[in-house]
């Protein structure tokens, strides 16, 4: 069995309670998570952090720009192209979705419909995959 | 005439003379022939007798002859204009009578004193007799008239003859020979005798059959004139009713032409527009039209009116005459008159605050999604993340109650979900996105789901999918809710050992779903209220405090939204089959905000 190497998660989650969640639900599954409340930021960190390999994207973000905006900037720099990103939001709406699918992001989850360890489960295979 | 002609020519003298002594003198030479030729023979002078007697002879001859020559001339001569008297009465009688014929007029003459009366041939003619003049009785004139106007025709006469009318002069109706009745006109005059009684009555009659019939269709022109002067008054009336209606309407309403030109404006219109009438008759409705439109709408508008039919939007930015805009809900009626549009009758209103209220529920709905859901979801995940033993292992009992508060959210969750889909089929947001879908597999799925449930009832499922399509165009997300509320009643309100039946196939041209079970059933007398909101059965309630009540309100909205249909028979203890039929050519591609969830 290989070495599993140690995942970074980059999480963009403005609520507190659940952005505490999604870390500790991350690290006791393995994974390394960063945080962040704000689209800026996760640009910021995406730019700072040498190596990030999924992105877990709430659609409603503190500050002006949604998740939608964050993934417009993210599929315009080539080097991010390839980070798989799974938006996980109570509210996006029919239209939104479809425009996250059509950005490409791995996939769209409404939180209250999922457990967090079916969605890791998810972002584990995804990424097992694109390494293999 | 013939009179004028009498007293040009004198009565010849001597004339009486002649007609007296001629025979006198021929007798009187005659006997004194006679007298001479027996008297003389007996007398002296007897040889006499034949000179005497020649002599008698030759002077009455001499003094005859003598008067015949005088007098026989002037007679000739008067009796020449005697006769040319008679032609003259003669032919001025027939100048008369023709001047009758010729203008279609009878002549009649009753003797009063005698009762007896001349019809000319032409009256007789009239009435429809042979063409000959009549003398008869004047009853046969006064039993030709038609009974009601028998009284008054007398009754005319009789005035005239006292001298209390100036004139006899009536119309009437006369029985002709075929019984019909002919209107004429009837004009007398008397002539009296030296006594000054009349004595004869003569007059002219008149066929009036084309006057009356001129007048009966005067007669039956005016009536009409007068029922279609009716009937518009009675038009104008209804006219002035819906006027009324139309101007005390509080919806904008506008009549235009064909063209576009403004003809009617109701005081709401103006109100809502701020433009008066005489501002807006004669104008075009562009004047309302503002840049914030879509310019898509206005070619949709005329393609739809111009063709005859209704045109609906709620899609129009409307400016008034101060500048201001509102947004208006617009519906353009043509109306026409066979193929010919006479004109478009416009309803419009301010759909601001509606808009603004819709937005609001929308807004509400998504608010309430977001709020509560993310605390829904704090509560699942913190709670699975206690379960998942990462934090150290729980007790029995903490490990119990933890599960508990798990289900509990997982109800809610459920609950605040179809919430949100009630909201969402209610404002009419929900999106229907039809894909290529494997029916099949989106059953399974769902059953795979209930599985625990299943294997902890030792439930029995059959699975009918042979004639299942393999390919449908339908919204996954829809369907699964679709199966998902189907399959879960089954399996909740079925008893343990119980057998659900799940087939899909087709009929007709329709998709058919239909799921069954042996289980517990409706009662009869709730199944009126199967697809009410909220509504859960009594012999359900008692058994199981779950459930919303709201999972087949939403799918049988989703059902006919896609065109399709739902039915179930149901019996208390025997079980329950519901009948689901959507189109085979897939479910209609519907644009919302939202999809259900």
């Amino acid at each position: 069995m290989n070495e599993k190497r140690k995942w970074t998660v980059l999480i963009l989650e403005d609520e507190r309670q659940l952005a505490k969640a999604v870390r500790e639900a991350f690290t006791q599954r393995g994974f390394n998570p960063i945080v962040v409340a704000t689209a800026e930021e996760g640009i910021r960190e995406l730019e700072n952090q040498p190596h990030i390999d999924v992105v877990w994207l709430d659609h409603y973000l503190l500050g002006a720009a949604s998740g939608l905006d964050f993934v417009v900037q993210m599929r315009g720099r080539p080097e991010w192209k390839s980070i798989p990103i799974f938006v996980v939001s109570n509210t996006a709406s029919t239209t939104n979705i479809h425009s996250y699918l059509e950005l490409g992001v791995s996939n769209y989850y409404t939180k209250a419909d999922y457990d967090i360890n079916q969605i890791i489960n998810d972002i584990g295979y995804v990424l097992e995959k694109k390494v293999s | 005439m013939g009179k004028r002609i009498l007293k040009q020519a004198t009565l010849p003298h001597g004339g009486i003379l002649l007609i007296v002594l001629a025979p006198i003198l021929l007798l009187l030479s005659s006997g004194g022939i006679f007298f001479v030729a027996h008297w003389l023979p007996t007398t002296a002078y007897a040889e006499w007798t034949t000179v005497v007697m020649s002599s008698l002879a030759l002077f009455a001859a001499v003094i005859v002859s003598a008067l015949l020559f005088f007098i026989v001339p002037t007679y000739l001569r008067f009796a020449k204009r005697g006769e040319e008297a008679l032609e003259a009465v003669a032919s001025g009688k027939e100048r008369y009578v023709n001047a009758l014929i010729g203008a279609g007029l009878g002549f009649w003459e009753y003797d009063l004193r005698s009762g007896e009366a001349f019809f000319s041939a032409r009256m007789m003619g009239m009435l429809g007799y042979p063409d000959r003049d009549k003398l008869d009785r004047m009853t046969f004139w006064y039993d030709s008239i038609h009974p009601d106007d028998a009284e008054g025709v007398k009754r005319a006469m009789e005035y005239y003859l006292d001298g209390r009318t100036p004139e006899y002069s009536i119309e009437y109706r006369l029985q002709r020979a075929n019984s019909e009745y002919l209107w004429v006109t009837d004009r007398g005059r008397v002539s009296r005798g030296p006594d000054g009684k009349p004595m004869k009555l003569s007059g002219i009659i008149e066929d009036l059959t084309n006057v009356k019939r001129v007048q009966e269709v005067l007669e039956a022109r005016t009536n009409e004139l007068e029922f279609a002067k009716n009937k518009i008054e009675e038009e104008v009336q209804n006219v002035r009713k819906f006027q009324k209606a139309v101007d005390s309407s509080t919806e904008a309403v506008s009549i235009t032409k064909p063209d576009g030109t403004i003809i009617y404006v109701n005081p709401a219109w103006v109100t809502l527009n701020g433009y008066t009438v005489q501002d807006a008759i004669g104008r075009n409705p562009r004047i309302l039209k503002d840049a914030a439109t879509r310019p898509e709408v206005f070619p949709a508008m005329w393609e739809k009116i111009s063709a005859g039919l209704t045109y609906h939007s709620e899609d129009i930015v409307n400016k008034r005459k101060d500048g201001s805009i509102y947004l208006a809900e617009l519906s353009i009626y043509p109306i026409s008159e066979g193929e010919q549009t006479l004109f478009y009758v416009s309803i419009c209103q301010d759909i601001s605050l509606r808009k603004e209220i819709d937005r609001a529920k929308s807004e509400f709905v998504s608010l309430a999604s977001h709020q509560l859901r993310t605390p829904l979801s704090a509560i699942r995940w913190y709670s699975e993340m206690l379960l998942s033993k990462y934090v150290g292992v729980l007790n029995e009992k903490q490990r119990q109650y933890v599960e508990e508060i798990y289900a509990g959210n997982l109800r809610m969750v459920e609950l605040v979900n179809a919430l949100l889909n009630v909201s969402r089929l209610e404002l009419g947001t929900f999106a229907i996105e039809p894909k290529a879908v494997n029916l099949v597999e989106i059953c399974q799925s769902v059953l795979t789901e209930l599985e625990p449930s299943i294997a902890e009832k030792q439930q029995v499922v059959e699975r009918n999918f042979a004639n299942a399509p393999s390919v449908y165009q339908g919204d996954p997300n829809l369907l699964r809710i679709i199966f998902q509320n189907f399959l879960s009643n089954s399996v909740k309100y079925t008893q343990a050992g119980g057998t659900i039946a799940v087939e899909i196939s087709t009929y007709q041209n329709m998709l058919y779903v239909r799921v069954s079970d042996n289980g517990y059933g409706i009662p009869k007398s709730q199944h009126t209220k199967m697809f009410q909101k909220f509504f859960r059965a009594d012999n359900v309630r008692q058994k199981d405090t779950e459930g919303t009540g709201l999972g087949m309100y939403i799918v049988k909205a989703i059902v006919e939204t896609s065109g399709g249909q739902l039915s179930f028979e149901s019996e208390e203890n025997k079980g329950t089959t519901f009948h689901i039929f959507l189109p085979l050519v897939g479910m209609p591609k519907r644009t919302g905000a939202r999809g259900l969830t």
